[in-house]
């Protein structure tokens, strides 16, 4: 009996180490299996030629990745992403933060218009796309009908190069501003009441009091906000897919689309393995970057 | 004084113009697509365009059904849309009733214990949430091929519960924050087990929570499409993806598609209303919270 005391103490101690571990058991698994295997499986083939004539992997080094910096389509949609996230995210975040501090007013209606924001986010963003598509119609879309009524010439939105990229950037906006919109009144309403009064009994004026006091206080939810809609934006597929897929010709080729037509149009799959993984460290350094540059504490534990 | 009235009062004016211009773009796409739903084909493309008075027909969604659609256009043009959207449902459920199963004992761990490697499992976890699809899509294809889960529905369940378990676990992770540990401790002391104390004081005071993280996984399951569209054909394919066919045909049969993508977009609707004061906390996996 007091041989056994000891020993039921350590099992139960051991028991109860081991507890938490129990209960990350079965994420762990499904996470490893279809998300840190294929992660690592894309690495992996992005030093073979695989795909349409080499049915076997055959590993060729960097080869992949050499061919990749001198491929003008790899630059071109790289550059092309970069337009598209950098213009999209920009102006969602303007048109949000306005609408946030403007909605921050006693106002009515502000419940029911809070409540519509909601419905682009969560709209499915294939059925978004192919509205979209009516309303940029050259025939009978109704923003040429607008554009013509007053009399400027509608353009062919999504055929002609110049504009093409335009109306995809356009969509992105119209359904991600809410998201900006709604993290930057959450922000807003986290803020202290008392600051603000005390800068006005010091006779701050509105934008002073905007710069040096709401941006400042509301840097964690600026960067989360800006860190999530760039990873978000920068993965865009289905909207572009059913908006243009990529054209014409590769105007609105963005690096995702670019990577999706060669692994499935071409069945290049060592060759888009590589531009997966270029994909991943593209995302992987930019929310690093801002991560750092917001002295971020999102990933802090405890 | 009376100017500064003035003055506030234009100030009103023009806040609330914005606001309504706000109300108008954000709500117009969903406004015609419920209206090129139930109108006669030749109204769909009348300009100037048919807003409020147009004669109303049902014929778009029966056209779903049968495949003929109005207006003449081949059978063909309309692919099987209920089929697909069975799939959706059941994907759907099963994905999320399994990440939910797998995700909330891990989220609780996080909230509740130290232990080794607990920074790393978390930030692994967020890290999935930003792993693009197209990062990942060519070896999920190959180990598809190579175990038969091609055009399955257990293969995009599988993805699903795989993808939907970093919002799952950031999202209860805290809600369980919330719940004070003194009362699970407490009914430890008057007998409880480790799992009963669990199972009996946090879960239910998670609930609305786990209710929230549930239906909001729901939507983003509902509306994925790159992995629907290269991994499953007529077998599993999901809603979204057979919306996207009605494109491809030669013709694009307005009416129809409208009527799918009312009947794809309408309950999402209900479910966000729901839990709209959970959405921002779930887009950020629960970095924000509301």
């Amino acid at each position: 009996m007091a041989l056994a005391m000891p020993r039921a103490r350590s099992g139960a101690r051991w028991r109860a180490r081991a507890f938490p571990y129990l209960l990350l058991l079965p994420a762990c698994v499904v996470l490893a299996a279809l998300t840190l295997y294929p992660t690592l499986y894309a690495i992996y083939l992005s030093f073979f030629r695989l795909g349409v004539g080499s049915p076997d992997p055959t590993f060729i080094g960097l080869s992949n990745y050499k061919n990749i910096s001198i491929d003008p389509q790899f630059w071109s949609s790289l550059q092309i992403s970069g337009i598209f996230t950098g213009s999209a995210v920009i102006v969602e975040f303007v048109f949000g933060f306005a609408l946030a501090l403007l909605l921050s007013q006693r106002l009515y209606g502000i419940r029911l218009i809070r409540t519509f924001l909601i419905i682009p986010m969560v709209m499915t963003p294939v059925i978004v796309g192919l509205t979209w598509r009516m309303f940029y119609n050259p025939t009978y879309g109704v923003i040429d009908y607008l554009l013509n009524s007053v009399g400027i010439p509608g353009p062919d939105w999504l055929a002609d190069e110049r504009t093409a990229l335009l109306s995809v950037i356009i969509v992105d906006i119209w359904q991600w501003t809410p998201f900006m919109f709604l993290i930057l009144t959450a922000g807003l309403h986290s803020l202290p009441s008392e600051l603000y009064e005390a800068a006005r009994v010091d006779g701050g004026r509105g934008w002073q009091v905007f710069r040096y006091i709401t941006v400042p206080l509301l840097r964690q939810v600026i960067i989360t906000a800006l860190v999530f809609r760039m990873i978000d934006c920068f993965s865009t597929f289905d909207i572009i897919y059913v908006l243009t897929s990529g054209g014409p010709g590769i105007a609105t080729q963005t690096l995702v689309i670019y990577s999706f037509f060669q692994s499935f149009r071409w069945f290049h799959f060592g060759y888009a393995s590589a531009l997966a993984v270029i994909i991943l460290l593209v995302l992987g350094i930019a929310s690093f970057l801002l991560v750092r540059l917001g002295r971020l504490t999102l990933l802090e534990v405890e | 004084m009376v100017t500064m009235r003035v003055r506030r009062t234009a100030g009103m004016a023009g806040s609330y113009l914005i606001i309504l211009i706000v109300a108008v773009v954000t709500l117009f796409p969903i406004y015609w697509i419920l209206t090129t739903s139930i109108k006669q084909p030749n109204d769909i493309l009348a300009i100037p365009p048919k807003l409020f008075v147009f004669a109303v027909t049902w014929g778009h969604y029966n056209s779903l059904v049968t495949g003929n659609t109005l207006g003449g256009a081949s059978a063909l043009a309309v692919p099987d849309f209920y089929p697909s959207l069975l799939n959706s449902a059941i994907i759907g459920l099963s994905s999320v009733a399994l990440s939910v199963a797998i995700g909330t004992p891990a989220a609780y761990a996080l909230a509740r214990f130290r232990f080794r490697g607990k920074g790393l499992f978390a930030t692994y976890v967020l890290i999935t949430r930003m792993l693009p699809p197209l990062g990942i899509i060519i070896p999920v294809f190959v180990m598809y091929t190579n175990f038969g889960l091609i055009d399955t529905r257990r293969g995009l369940i599988a993805l699903y519960t795989a993808f939907n378990l970093s919002l799952v676990i950031w999202m209860m992770r805290g809600f369980f924050q919330e719940i004070p540990a003194s009362l699970e401790e407490a009914a430890q002391v008057d007998g409880s087990s480790r799992f009963g104390a669990i199972w009996r004081i946090a879960l239910p005071l998670a609930a609305p929570g786990l209710v929230a993280t549930a239906i909001l996984n729901l939507i983003f399951t509902w509306n994925e499409f790159l992995f629907a569209l290269m991994l499953t054909s007529d077998n599993a394919r999901t809603a979204p993806v057979t919306a996207s066919l009605f494109v491809s045909y030669k013709e694009i049969v307005w009416g129809s598609l409208s009527a799918a993508g009312t009947v794809i977009v309408l309950p999402i609707l209900v479910f966000a209303l729901l839990v709209q004061r959970h959405l921002v906390r779930g887009l950020t996996a629960g970095a924000v919270k509301e």
